[in-house]
């Protein structure tokens, strides 16, 4: 019998803690980012191999960030959207690589531009910064993120779909959170947070 | 005499936990929140220059012009983009204005009009912030840094520490209220905004 309780305050309590996921359409994000705007007719303008996923900046500089617009939203929604130009980290433990849609923050190692989609290795989850990968990035590499608007999914099929949450998210505001699968999300904002971008209704 | 004595300690300890603080340049940067569109300059003296900076009357620029450049970052401070607002600023009667001084919206009631002195402004702790980029003279117009990294290897007037009341911790900061007179840095809270965001504590 104690047994059986024990195992039904588990199941619950590991409830309560489950990641969830919530689709990128309902997904927008502040432009937190500081610096001008440059706009592009073309994803092809701005976002190629020679200027993403690389080791060191090239036709870019690092905080340099460029726009462009949805207009048929056959995936995804119309609008604009908003990348920045930065420097990934991965896990110094290898443990989750960085891929499409992951969600990254400040770099630890005290560069404003370097992110990481460590949650244990951060200068704070739940603050006014934060990026989505477009693609598999590797360690030290530069690279384009979504930074701001709506969800670039017409764009790049790689960001069609659900992004992880803490299945703590409500419509309106939210900001970055550690998830319990070693990575970060999204999820609701608290007194001292600060939202990284909005949700048309909750997880 | 025993009371007099554990009076002065309790005041010097409590005044301990009040000091402010200081944290490096290097490792603040401003959120870019005053509203407007930014004219990207390669040179600081495109905009910033004696002719145009701690003027009585708007001349060149307007109020609310935004530029931003980008700070090289080989000498002093790190590189990455500097964004400036052009401002008109109310002096503190008690602390002068110089490089460095942190600003916040004037108790004028202008939305362009910023101060130094914590005693009469508008609010603090919110989202508007204006750091002075030299000497001002009260009620002169001229450039603040009010976005992205400090301009340290723009203006080496920039370089150094920034003051804090010893709250800040790693992420975002607002403005607050320090216990010499001025305004400086420290951590948000419930009904504040950030400014910035800060590498680590100070």
């Amino acid at each position: 019998m104690y047994i059986l309780l024990a195992v039904v305050a588990l199941l619950f309590f590991a409830s309560m803690m489950l990641d969830s996921v919530k689709d990128g359409n309902c997904l927008h994000l502040y432009d937190n980012w500081p610096g001008p705007i440059h706009s592009f007719d073309t994803l092809g303008e701005f976002y190629n191999q020679d200027t993403h996923n690389t080791p060191a900046p090239r036709a870019f500089n690092p905080g340099d960030k460029a726009c462009i617009r949805t207009v048929t939203g056959s995936l995804g929604v119309a609008g604009l959207s908003i990348f920045t130009y930065l420097q990934a980290v991965g896990h110094s433990d290898a443990a989750v690589a960085i891929a499409a849609k992951a969600v990254m923050v400040p770099d630890v190692t005290l560069y404003p531009y370097r992110l990481t989609n460590q949650p244990d290795a951060n200068v704070s989850v739940a603050d006014g910064l934060c990026a989505v990968a477009l693609t598999a990035m590797d360690d030290r590499s530069y690279g384009w993120f979504w930074t701001g608007g709506i969800c670039p999914s017409d764009l790049i099929s790689a960001l069609d779909g659900t992004f992880p949450t803490d299945d703590s998210l409500v419509a309106g505001d939210f900001t970055t959170v550690a998830l319990s699968a070693d990575a970060i999300g999204f999820g609701v904002i608290a007194a001292t947070t600060s939202a990284v971008g909005y949700a048309d209704a909750a997880d | 005499m025993l009371y007099i004595l554990m009076a002065v300690v309790f005041m010097a300890a409590l005044g301990g936990l009040f000091a402010d603080s200081t944290k490096d340049g290097g490792a603040l940067h401003l959120y870019d929140n005053w509203p407007g569109p930014i004219t990207e300059y390669k040179t600081l003296a495109g905009f910033y220059s004696a002719a145009t900076h701690n003027i009585a009357a708007e001349d060149t620029f307007s109020r609310g012009d935004k530029a931003c450049i980008r700070n090289p970052g080989t000498s002093l401070g790190i590189e990455g983009v500097s964004i400036f607002t052009y401002l008109q600023v109310v002096a503190n009667a008690g602390v002068a204005i110089a490089a460095k001084s942190v600003c916040v919206l004037d108790a004028t009631l202008y939305p362009y009009r910023v101060t130094n002195d914590p005693d009469s402004c508008v609010s603090v702790a919110d989202g508007l912030c204006a750091v002075a980029l030299s000497a001002m003279t009260t009620l002169y117009w001229g450039w603040f840094w009010t976005g992205g990294v400090c301009p340290s290897d723009l203006i080496v007037a920039m370089d150094g520490t920034f003051g804090t009341d010893d709250s800040l911790v790693a992420g975002d900061f607002t403005t607050v209220d320090l216990t010499d007179d001025a305004i400086g840095f420290g951590v948000i809270a419930a009904t504040t905004s950030a400014v910035g965001y800060a590498d680590a504590a100070d």
